[in-house]
Protein backbone atom coordinates (compact mmCIF):
# COMPACT_ATOMS: atom_id res chain seq x y z
CA UNK A 1 0.00 0.00 0.00
CA UNK A 2 0.94 3.32 -0.52
CA UNK A 3 2.55 5.52 2.27
CA UNK A 4 0.31 8.55 1.36
CA UNK A 5 -2.87 6.45 1.14
CA UNK A 6 -1.78 4.71 4.47
CA UNK A 7 -1.67 8.04 6.36
CA UNK A 8 -4.92 9.03 5.51
CA UNK A 9 -6.45 5.93 6.42
CA UNK A 10 -4.53 5.64 9.53
CA UNK A 11 -5.55 8.74 10.71
CA UNK A 12 -9.49 7.86 10.19
CA UNK A 13 -8.80 4.12 11.80
CA UNK A 14 -7.60 6.99 14.65
CA UNK A 15 -10.92 9.82 14.04
CA UNK A 16 -12.94 6.19 14.32
CA UNK A 17 -11.36 5.82 17.52
CA UNK A 18 -11.65 9.23 19.03
CA UNK A 19 -15.65 9.11 18.15
CA UNK A 20 -15.40 5.65 20.05
CA UNK A 21 -13.94 7.05 23.36
CA UNK A 22 -15.88 10.11 23.47
CA UNK A 23 -19.19 8.98 22.88
CA UNK A 24 -18.50 6.57 26.06
CA UNK A 25 -17.08 3.34 24.47
CA UNK A 26 -14.34 1.85 27.24
CA UNK A 27 -10.92 1.90 27.04
CA UNK A 28 -10.53 -1.59 25.82
CA UNK A 29 -13.33 -1.44 23.10
CA UNK A 30 -11.43 1.44 21.80
CA UNK A 31 -7.54 -0.55 21.74
CA UNK A 32 -9.29 -3.43 20.25
CA UNK A 33 -11.04 -1.94 17.54
CA UNK A 34 -7.94 0.01 16.57
CA UNK A 35 -6.10 -2.95 16.66
CA UNK A 36 -8.01 -5.02 14.69
CA UNK A 37 -8.20 -2.18 12.16
CA UNK A 38 -4.59 -1.38 11.44
CA UNK A 39 -4.30 -5.22 11.12
CA UNK A 40 -6.91 -5.25 8.57
CA UNK A 41 -4.76 -2.71 6.73
CA UNK A 42 -1.61 -5.13 6.75
CA UNK A 43 0.24 -3.37 9.99
CA UNK A 44 2.58 -6.36 11.04
CA UNK A 45 2.75 -5.09 14.53
CA UNK A 46 0.35 -2.57 16.47
CA UNK A 47 0.68 -0.90 19.86
CA UNK A 48 -1.87 0.74 20.88
CA UNK A 49 -2.17 2.94 24.29
CA UNK A 50 -5.76 4.52 25.58
CA UNK A 51 -7.12 6.29 28.63
CA UNK A 52 -9.98 8.42 28.29
CA UNK A 53 -8.35 11.14 27.57
CA UNK A 54 -5.87 10.31 25.23
CA UNK A 55 -5.11 7.39 22.30
CA UNK A 56 -1.59 6.57 21.14
CA UNK A 57 -0.56 4.41 18.32
CA UNK A 58 2.31 3.26 16.98
CA UNK A 59 2.19 0.59 13.80
CA UNK A 60 4.91 -1.02 12.12
CA UNK A 61 4.47 -1.80 8.03
CA UNK A 62 6.62 -2.77 5.92
CA UNK A 63 9.43 -2.16 8.41
CA UNK A 64 8.98 1.09 8.87
CA UNK A 65 7.09 2.49 12.19
CA UNK A 66 4.44 5.45 12.45
CA UNK A 67 3.16 7.11 15.60
CA UNK A 68 -0.21 9.02 15.70
CA UNK A 69 -1.96 9.99 18.91
CA UNK A 70 -4.95 12.03 19.78
CA UNK A 71 -5.96 14.05 22.67
CA UNK A 72 -9.48 13.59 23.47
CA UNK A 73 -11.49 16.45 25.31
CA UNK A 74 -15.21 17.06 25.37
CA UNK A 75 -16.50 13.36 25.84
CA UNK A 76 -20.37 13.70 25.34
CA UNK A 77 -21.89 9.99 25.76
CA UNK A 78 -23.68 9.30 22.85
CA UNK A 79 -24.54 5.73 23.32
CA UNK A 80 -26.53 5.24 19.90
CA UNK A 81 -23.44 6.37 17.80
CA UNK A 82 -21.17 4.27 19.92
CA UNK A 83 -23.09 1.59 18.86
CA UNK A 84 -23.08 2.59 14.74
CA UNK A 85 -19.53 3.21 14.77
CA UNK A 86 -18.84 -0.03 16.51
CA UNK A 87 -20.73 -2.03 13.37
CA UNK A 88 -18.62 0.36 10.98
CA UNK A 89 -15.26 -0.90 13.22
CA UNK A 90 -16.68 -4.42 11.88
CA UNK A 91 -17.78 -3.94 8.50
CA UNK A 92 -14.54 -1.78 7.31
CA UNK A 93 -12.32 -5.18 9.12
CA UNK A 94 -13.95 -7.00 6.59
CA UNK A 95 -14.33 -4.95 3.81
CA UNK A 96 -11.20 -2.90 4.01
CA UNK A 97 -12.51 -0.18 1.89
CA UNK A 98 -9.92 2.67 0.79
CA UNK A 99 -9.82 6.27 2.15
CA UNK A 100 -12.49 8.29 0.26
CA UNK A 101 -15.09 5.44 0.98
CA UNK A 102 -13.34 4.95 4.93
CA UNK A 103 -14.33 8.53 5.66
CA UNK A 104 -17.15 8.64 3.30
CA UNK A 105 -18.41 5.60 5.64
CA UNK A 106 -17.55 7.82 9.15
CA UNK A 107 -19.23 10.53 8.09
CA UNK A 108 -22.90 8.75 6.46
CA UNK A 109 -22.42 6.47 9.99
CA UNK A 110 -21.68 9.72 12.62
CA UNK A 111 -24.91 11.15 11.18
CA UNK A 112 -27.18 10.07 13.70
CA UNK A 113 -30.58 11.15 14.90
CA UNK A 114 -30.34 13.50 17.89
CA UNK A 115 -33.06 14.41 20.23
CA UNK A 116 -34.46 18.15 19.90
CA UNK A 117 -35.09 20.37 22.70
CA UNK A 118 -38.39 19.55 23.16
CA UNK A 119 -37.85 15.65 23.34
CA UNK A 120 -35.07 16.23 25.67
CA UNK A 121 -36.90 18.71 27.82
CA UNK A 122 -39.23 15.58 28.35
CA UNK A 123 -36.65 13.14 29.25
CA UNK A 124 -35.64 15.29 31.74
CA UNK A 125 -39.00 15.88 32.93
CA UNK A 126 -39.62 11.70 32.84
CA UNK A 127 -36.23 10.90 34.59
CA UNK A 128 -37.36 13.16 37.23
CA UNK A 129 -40.63 12.03 38.54
CA UNK A 130 -39.98 8.42 37.84
CA UNK A 131 -37.06 8.38 40.00
CA UNK A 132 -38.69 10.72 42.77
CA UNK A 133 -41.47 8.35 42.77
CA UNK A 134 -38.73 4.96 43.06
CA UNK A 135 -37.13 6.65 45.71
CA UNK A 136 -39.96 6.81 47.51
CA UNK A 137 -41.97 10.27 46.64
CA UNK A 138 -45.45 10.93 46.12
CA UNK A 139 -46.94 11.52 43.39
CA UNK A 140 -47.12 15.39 43.88
CA UNK A 141 -43.43 14.96 44.27
CA UNK A 142 -43.11 13.51 41.01
CA UNK A 143 -44.75 16.58 39.25
CA UNK A 144 -42.85 19.08 41.08
CA UNK A 145 -39.92 17.10 40.58
CA UNK A 146 -40.74 16.87 36.72
CA UNK A 147 -40.94 20.64 36.70
CA UNK A 148 -37.40 21.40 38.59
CA UNK A 149 -36.16 18.70 35.70
CA UNK A 150 -37.31 20.73 33.19
CA UNK A 151 -35.66 24.03 35.23
CA UNK A 152 -32.78 22.17 35.15
CA UNK A 153 -32.37 21.69 31.64
CA UNK A 154 -32.68 25.25 31.14
CA UNK A 155 -30.33 25.74 34.01
CA UNK A 156 -27.49 23.14 31.98
CA UNK A 157 -27.89 25.43 28.94
CA UNK A 158 -27.59 28.68 31.13
CA UNK A 159 -24.04 26.80 32.73
CA UNK A 160 -22.76 25.46 29.36
CA UNK A 161 -23.47 29.29 27.86
CA UNK A 162 -20.97 30.75 30.35
CA UNK A 163 -18.37 28.33 29.68
CA UNK A 164 -18.19 26.95 32.82
CA UNK A 165 -16.55 22.87 33.26
CA UNK A 166 -18.34 20.11 34.21
CA UNK A 167 -17.88 20.42 38.06
CA UNK A 168 -19.43 24.17 37.52
CA UNK A 169 -22.51 22.89 35.85
CA UNK A 170 -23.03 20.28 38.03
CA UNK A 171 -22.72 22.67 41.14
CA UNK A 172 -25.03 24.71 39.34
CA UNK A 173 -27.54 22.60 38.24
CA UNK A 174 -27.75 20.70 41.75
CA UNK A 175 -27.99 24.62 43.50
CA UNK A 176 -30.54 25.50 41.02
CA UNK A 177 -32.87 22.08 41.27
CA UNK A 178 -32.68 22.01 45.50
CA UNK A 179 -33.82 26.20 44.56
CA UNK A 180 -36.55 25.36 43.38
CA UNK A 181 -37.86 21.92 45.46
CA UNK A 182 -37.64 24.13 48.06
CA UNK A 183 -39.81 26.94 46.90
CA UNK A 184 -42.21 24.19 45.27
CA UNK A 185 -42.45 22.47 48.62
CA UNK A 186 -43.26 25.67 50.74
CA UNK A 187 -45.95 26.80 48.04
CA UNK A 188 -47.66 23.27 48.74
CA UNK A 189 -46.64 21.76 45.10
CA UNK A 190 -44.86 18.64 46.82
CA UNK A 191 -44.54 16.98 50.12
CA UNK A 192 -40.96 16.07 50.82
CA UNK A 193 -38.14 18.31 49.44
CA UNK A 194 -35.61 15.38 49.64
CA UNK A 195 -37.29 13.25 47.30
CA UNK A 196 -37.89 15.94 44.23
CA UNK A 197 -34.23 17.03 44.64
CA UNK A 198 -32.93 13.09 44.44
CA UNK A 199 -35.37 12.84 41.08
CA UNK A 200 -33.19 15.63 39.68
CA UNK A 201 -29.99 14.31 41.05
CA UNK A 202 -29.89 11.06 39.40
CA UNK A 203 -30.18 13.41 35.97
CA UNK A 204 -26.86 14.75 37.37
CA UNK A 205 -25.34 11.32 38.71
CA UNK A 206 -22.27 10.20 36.33
CA UNK A 207 -23.37 7.16 35.62
CA UNK A 208 -21.33 6.37 32.77
CA UNK A 209 -18.16 7.46 34.64
CA UNK A 210 -19.09 4.94 37.27
CA UNK A 211 -19.97 2.03 35.45
CA UNK A 212 -17.12 2.79 32.52
CA UNK A 213 -15.00 3.00 35.35
CA UNK A 214 -15.89 -0.29 37.08
CA UNK A 215 -15.50 -2.13 33.83
CA UNK A 216 -12.20 -0.93 33.33
CA UNK A 217 -10.82 -2.40 36.66
CA UNK A 218 -12.58 -5.59 35.71
CA UNK A 219 -10.48 -5.80 32.36
CA UNK A 220 -7.29 -4.93 33.93
CA UNK A 221 -7.37 -1.25 32.75
CA UNK A 222 -6.26 0.20 36.08
CA UNK A 223 -5.34 3.55 34.83
CA UNK A 224 -8.70 4.29 32.99
CA UNK A 225 -10.57 3.11 35.65
CA UNK A 226 -8.91 5.60 38.30
CA UNK A 227 -9.28 8.31 35.88
CA UNK A 228 -13.23 7.11 35.63
CA UNK A 229 -14.17 6.19 39.07
CA UNK A 230 -12.03 9.91 40.23
CA UNK A 231 -14.49 11.85 37.79
CA UNK A 232 -17.18 9.91 39.19
CA UNK A 233 -16.34 11.35 42.79
CA UNK A 234 -15.59 15.02 41.91
CA UNK A 235 -19.01 15.17 40.05
CA UNK A 236 -21.03 13.75 43.00
CA UNK A 237 -19.21 15.51 45.65
CA UNK A 238 -19.88 18.60 42.93
CA UNK A 239 -23.80 18.24 42.65
CA UNK A 240 -23.64 17.32 46.99
CA UNK A 241 -22.60 20.86 46.99
CA UNK A 242 -24.78 22.64 45.05
CA UNK A 243 -27.70 21.20 46.62
CA UNK A 244 -26.40 20.73 50.23
CA UNK A 245 -25.13 24.51 49.97
CA UNK A 246 -28.71 26.09 48.95
CA UNK A 247 -30.28 23.77 51.27
CA UNK A 248 -28.23 25.11 54.43
CA UNK A 249 -28.42 28.91 53.06
CA UNK A 250 -32.30 28.20 52.81
CA UNK A 251 -32.85 26.63 56.07
CA UNK A 252 -33.14 23.42 55.50
CA UNK A 253 -35.66 20.82 53.26
CA UNK A 254 -38.31 21.23 56.00
CA UNK A 255 -39.58 23.99 57.49
CA UNK B 1 -50.08 -3.95 48.74
CA UNK B 2 -48.64 -5.64 45.96
CA UNK B 3 -49.07 -2.75 43.98
CA UNK B 4 -46.76 -0.22 46.00
CA UNK B 5 -44.11 -2.61 46.75
CA UNK B 6 -43.85 -4.37 43.58
CA UNK B 7 -45.35 -3.33 40.61
CA UNK B 8 -44.58 0.65 41.06
CA UNK B 9 -40.89 0.55 41.83
CA UNK B 10 -40.29 -2.09 38.94
CA UNK B 11 -42.39 0.20 36.84
CA UNK B 12 -40.77 3.20 37.76
CA UNK B 13 -37.43 1.25 37.65
CA UNK B 14 -37.98 0.53 33.41
CA UNK B 15 -39.27 3.81 32.85
CA UNK B 16 -36.01 5.13 34.09
CA UNK B 17 -34.26 2.91 32.49
CA UNK B 18 -35.38 3.66 29.30
CA UNK B 19 -35.47 7.37 29.58
CA UNK B 20 -31.97 7.25 30.52
CA UNK B 21 -31.21 5.10 27.64
CA UNK B 22 -33.00 8.59 25.71
CA UNK B 23 -30.62 10.76 27.61
CA UNK B 24 -28.10 9.25 26.39
CA UNK B 25 -28.76 9.30 23.09
CA UNK B 26 -30.08 5.84 22.11
CA UNK B 27 -33.26 6.28 19.50
CA UNK B 28 -33.70 2.57 18.34
CA UNK B 29 -35.54 -0.12 19.03
CA UNK B 30 -32.83 -1.07 21.29
CA UNK B 31 -34.70 0.63 24.03
CA UNK B 32 -36.93 -2.10 25.05
CA UNK B 33 -33.83 -3.97 26.41
CA UNK B 34 -33.12 -1.20 28.40
CA UNK B 35 -36.12 -0.98 30.00
CA UNK B 36 -36.64 -4.67 30.44
CA UNK B 37 -32.94 -4.67 32.01
CA UNK B 38 -33.67 -1.47 34.45
CA UNK B 39 -36.96 -3.84 35.66
CA UNK B 40 -35.23 -7.39 35.84
CA UNK B 41 -32.54 -5.38 37.75
CA UNK B 42 -34.81 -4.37 40.26
CA UNK B 43 -36.93 -7.03 40.17
CA UNK B 44 -34.13 -9.10 41.52
CA UNK B 45 -33.27 -6.71 44.08
CA UNK B 46 -36.83 -6.70 45.52
CA UNK B 47 -36.89 -10.53 45.38
CA UNK B 48 -33.70 -11.12 47.02
CA UNK B 49 -35.06 -8.11 49.54
CA UNK B 50 -38.17 -10.06 50.07
CA UNK B 51 -36.39 -13.47 51.11
CA UNK B 52 -34.51 -11.51 53.82
CA UNK B 53 -31.21 -11.41 51.90
CA UNK B 54 -28.52 -8.82 53.74
CA UNK B 55 -28.75 -5.79 51.36
CA UNK B 56 -25.29 -5.72 50.00
CA UNK B 57 -25.81 -9.01 48.37
CA UNK B 58 -29.43 -7.78 47.16
CA UNK B 59 -26.79 -4.88 45.31
CA UNK B 60 -24.34 -7.88 44.44
CA UNK B 61 -27.04 -10.25 43.28
CA UNK B 62 -29.03 -7.45 41.27
CA UNK B 63 -25.96 -6.10 39.89
CA UNK B 64 -24.86 -9.47 38.68
CA UNK B 65 -28.19 -10.35 37.23
CA UNK B 66 -28.18 -7.14 34.95
CA UNK B 67 -24.71 -7.73 34.14
CA UNK B 68 -25.67 -11.01 32.56
CA UNK B 69 -28.76 -9.75 30.91
CA UNK B 70 -26.30 -7.20 29.26
CA UNK B 71 -23.37 -9.58 28.39
CA UNK B 72 -25.82 -12.09 26.45
CA UNK B 73 -28.09 -9.49 24.97
CA UNK B 74 -24.63 -7.57 23.73
CA UNK B 75 -23.75 -11.32 22.10
CA UNK B 76 -27.17 -11.29 20.17
CA UNK B 77 -27.85 -8.20 18.98
CA UNK B 78 -24.11 -7.04 18.07
CA UNK B 79 -24.32 -4.21 20.27
CA UNK B 80 -21.86 -3.03 22.56
CA UNK B 81 -22.30 -4.08 26.26
CA UNK B 82 -21.90 -0.97 27.81
CA UNK B 83 -24.92 0.20 26.24
CA UNK B 84 -27.23 -2.10 28.16
CA UNK B 85 -25.45 -2.24 31.11
CA UNK B 86 -25.21 1.39 32.10
CA UNK B 87 -29.12 1.61 31.63
CA UNK B 88 -29.65 -1.98 33.66
CA UNK B 89 -27.75 -0.96 36.32
CA UNK B 90 -29.19 3.05 36.69
CA UNK B 91 -32.14 1.88 39.11
CA UNK B 92 -29.51 0.58 41.32
CA UNK B 93 -27.43 3.25 41.45
CA UNK B 94 -28.07 4.35 45.37
CA UNK B 95 -28.77 8.52 44.62
CA UNK B 96 -30.70 8.90 47.46
CA UNK B 97 -28.21 7.14 49.70
CA UNK B 98 -25.61 9.66 48.28
CA UNK B 99 -27.94 12.80 48.67
CA UNK B 100 -28.66 12.38 51.88
CA UNK B 101 -24.32 11.44 53.25
CA UNK B 102 -23.63 15.20 51.53
CA UNK B 103 -26.42 16.61 53.05
CA UNK B 104 -25.35 15.21 56.94
CA UNK B 105 -21.95 15.94 56.08
CA UNK B 106 -22.30 19.34 55.41
CA UNK B 107 -25.09 19.65 57.87
CA UNK B 108 -22.41 18.40 60.55
CA UNK B 109 -25.17 15.76 61.43
CA UNK B 110 -22.59 12.54 61.69
CA UNK B 111 -24.73 10.26 62.60
CA UNK B 112 -26.54 10.63 59.51
CA UNK B 113 -23.39 10.91 57.11
CA UNK B 114 -21.93 7.80 58.91
CA UNK B 115 -25.25 5.71 58.47
CA UNK B 116 -25.88 7.19 55.01
CA UNK B 117 -21.97 7.02 54.01
CA UNK B 118 -21.52 3.21 54.51
CA UNK B 119 -25.01 2.26 53.23
CA UNK B 120 -23.61 4.35 50.04
CA UNK B 121 -20.16 2.63 50.00
CA UNK B 122 -21.40 -0.53 50.67
CA UNK B 123 -23.58 -0.53 47.61
CA UNK B 124 -21.90 0.95 45.48
CA UNK B 125 -19.22 -1.80 46.66
CA UNK B 126 -21.70 -4.41 46.24
CA UNK B 127 -22.60 -3.39 42.96
CA UNK B 128 -18.81 -3.33 41.63
CA UNK B 129 -18.39 -7.22 43.31
CA UNK B 130 -21.84 -7.78 41.36
CA UNK B 131 -20.95 -6.87 37.99
CA UNK B 132 -17.19 -8.10 38.08
CA UNK B 133 -18.37 -11.74 39.83
CA UNK B 134 -20.98 -11.83 36.38
CA UNK B 135 -18.50 -10.60 33.27
CA UNK B 136 -15.96 -13.24 35.18
CA UNK B 137 -18.49 -15.63 34.50
CA UNK B 138 -19.69 -14.96 31.27
CA UNK B 139 -16.23 -14.98 30.09
CA UNK B 140 -15.45 -18.22 31.87
CA UNK B 141 -18.66 -20.15 30.15
CA UNK B 142 -17.92 -18.06 27.09
CA UNK B 143 -14.49 -18.85 26.74
CA UNK B 144 -15.50 -22.99 27.88
CA UNK B 145 -18.02 -23.01 25.20
CA UNK B 146 -15.61 -21.71 22.03
CA UNK B 147 -12.68 -24.29 23.85
CA UNK B 148 -15.21 -26.95 23.36
CA UNK B 149 -16.49 -26.14 19.99
CA UNK B 150 -12.57 -25.67 18.68
CA UNK B 151 -11.85 -29.15 20.01
CA UNK B 152 -15.10 -30.84 18.44
CA UNK B 153 -13.94 -29.28 14.93
CA UNK B 154 -10.19 -30.36 15.52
Amino acid sequence: MHTQNLNKIFTQILDLGEIMLRSGGEVYRVEDTIARLVKAYGASESHVFCIPSNIIVTITIDGVEITHSRRVVNVQTNLELLDRMNDLARKICRETPDAEEFARLIKEKSNVRRYNHIEKILIYAVISSSFAVFFGGSWLDAAASAVAGVVLYFAGMLARAIGGNIVFQDIFCAAISAFFAVIFTRLGFGHDADKIIIGNVMLLIPGVELVNGMRDFITGDIQAGTMHVAEALFLAIAIAVGAAGVLTLMGGAHV
Amino acid sequence: MIMDEWIIPILMAAIGSISFGMFFGVISKKLVFSALGGALTWGVYLVAMHFNVSEPICYALAAASGTFFAEILARIVKTPVTVFIITSIIPLVPGGALYYTMLGLLQGNQEVFLTKGSYTLSAAGAMALGMFAATMLFKIILGFLTFSKSKACD
